[in-house]
């Protein structure tokens, strides 16, 4: 069991997304950035989608209540347990009382704390992930407050690991993300066109788990004409006419009124969840058929640490 | 022949001008082949997405293009009537006084002309269980400009010409005219599906 101490900007429990429910309105949600949310859990024996602690851009702190063993992964923090600083990436062992404080990230914006046997949570929809706009799922439905304690499933003995350097994500102030051409690409002006993939854009400050608006040129359309609302999904790059593209992430609306310009590549998504306000976004232009070829070579790669019940999405 | 369109290298999606009873039948078919991750009706499109390392792209194209190619199914799928009680106005839909002013209409004549229409289900969508109902055009409210970080499930709003059903408590951002009090969503999910149509009347 934990203590919340101090939730930070933004902590909830995270875990396999819901699916196949789309089209009753119920987001994906999940992890915003999965990888690093699998990874955290494989360091503490879980299957990757075992329910942990996201914890957003601001630091953190919680109280174990029992001896645990928890791992650290994602936006890179200064994690002290006690007073002594703790690595992530590495299977860690707490004792009953014992206090782990993260320090803001100064690079990335999500940091996954997984906990051996997974953190109990309300299932909703097939799902423990919170669902923060909804309000149902992971610890009743919300952030993480101030007292809040959570339990932890039963754990078996486990080996300390460290995850290899190799699957380790760089972090740095700038992403470039593989896109391909959405359905209602011809609805940009050329003009547009040019900038969506030329440009540099800037991650916007009021970006959240729903999306991350892309400031810099305005979209202008072709034409003007309403579009009927469709169906969106995560790493859809949404372009409103004279206003900012916004990148969707896992807790994003269902259907959508806006041009569906372009996508991030299902290899490329889990890195949506670590752009932070003022990042430096890129988009790459790339086939449908080069990104299942990066898909393939990158599920292998995971896999082979992860195990095969692991996929990108 | 349809023309299907790629939304990234795991989803495609296809135009169809088809009845929002006929979307829904067409995506309940799609979803029974058990190929598909998700398969999503927009107004006038469907969406399906796919593990393109399970079902290759080639063979959902393949798929989607030969189901699409049939007529739409009609079987189990037949649209329902729902008659729901309302409460209109007060507690229970505070934004019906500022409606009607700005329709230049009493309250009593929103409430009449929105009592007298037939609604159909256009769409369920963005919210969990929301349903976007058609039949209102002859009340063309605006959004809020402030959306309300809480609506009560069951609320009824109004906004350019449509109604929108909130089935669970969320953030909304249409005024509010109403209060119906048959849940809205169940164990099997959503009560509405796009194509049914709805009356509603006063209590």
């Amino acid at each position: 069991m934990i203590e919340i101490l101090s939730p930070g900007l933004q902590t909830s429990v995270q875990a396999e997304p819901r699916a196949g429910l789309r089209h009753q309105g119920l987001a994906s949600g999940g992890p915003a950035d999965p990888l690093s949310h699998a990874l955290a859990n494989a360091l503490v024996g879980n299957p990757p989608g075992a329910p942990a602690l996201e914890a957003t851009l601001s630091g953190m702190a919680l109280r174990f209540l029992a001896d645990t063993a928890f791992a650290l992964a994602g936006a890179p923090c200064e994690a002290r347990l006690g007073e002594t600083a703790v690595p992530d990436h590495e299977t860690l062992q707490a004792q009953a009382g014992q206090v782990l404080t993260l320090s803001p990230p100064r690079l990335g914006c999500r940091t996954y704390l997984a906990i051996a046997g997974g953190l109990e949570g309300q299932t909703a929809f097939g799902s423990r992930s919170t669902d923060l706009r909804a309000g149902f799922g992971g610890h009743e439905g919300r952030a993480l407050r101030e007292g809040d304690r959570l339990a932890t499933g039963p754990a078996a003995p486990l080996e300390a690991r460290v995850t290899p350097e190799a699957l380790r994500q760089p972090f740095l102030h700038r992403w470039t993300l593989r896109a391909t051409l959405g359905p209602e690409w011809d609805r940009l002006s050329p003009e547009s066109q040019g900038a969506l993939f030329a440009s540099g854009w800037t991650a916007g400050r009021d970006s959240d788990r729903t999306g991350v608006r892309l400031d810099g040129d305005t979209v202008t359309l072709a034409e003007n004409a309403e579009m009927d609302s469709a169906a969106t999904l995560p790493g859809t790059v949404q372009c409103p006419g004279g206003g900012a593209p916004i990148l969707l992430l896992p807790d994003c609306g269902t259907t959508g009124g806006y041009p569906r310009a372009a996508r991030v590549i299902r290899a490329d998504r889990h890195l949506l969840g670590q752009i932070r306000p003022g990042d430096d976004v890129r988009l790459l232009e790339w086939s449908e058929e080069d990104a299942v070829r990066v898909l393939d070579e990158k599920t292998a790669l995971l896999r082979g640490w992860l195990g095969t019940g692991f996929a990108l999405r | 022949m349809v023309e299907l369109r790629a939304l990234g290298d795991d989803a495609l999606t296809v135009a169809l001008d088809e009845l929002p009873a006929s979307l829904t039948a067409r995506a309940e078919a799609l979803r029974a082949l058990g190929l598909f991750e998700e398969v999503v009706p927009g107004l006038s499109s469907l969406t399906v997405s796919f593990d393109p390392l399970r079902l290759p792209r080639e063979e959902a194209m393949s798929r989607l293009s030969e189901a699409l190619s049939r007529p739409a199914p009609t079987q189990g799928t037949d649209p329902r009537h729902h008659r729901l009680a309302i409460r209109y106005g007060g507690e229970a839909g505070p934004d019906l006084e500022a409606v009607a002013q700005t329709l230049r209409l009493s309250e009593d004549e929103v409430v009449a002309r929105h009592g007298a229409a037939t609604h159909k289900v256009a769409l369920i969508g963005f919210m969990p269980g929301f349903a976007y109902l058609d039949g209102a055009g002859n009340l063309p409210a605006a959004r809020l400009s402030r959306p309300r970080p809480r609506v009560a499930a069951g609320s009824v709003g109004l906004a350019g010409g449509r109604t929108g059903l909130y089935a669970l408590q969320s953030p909304g951002g249409w005024p509010l005219i109403g209060r119906v009090s048959v849940p809205l969503w169940g164990a099997d999910g959503p009560l509405l599906r796009a194509g049914d149509t709805v009356s509603f009347e006063a209590s």
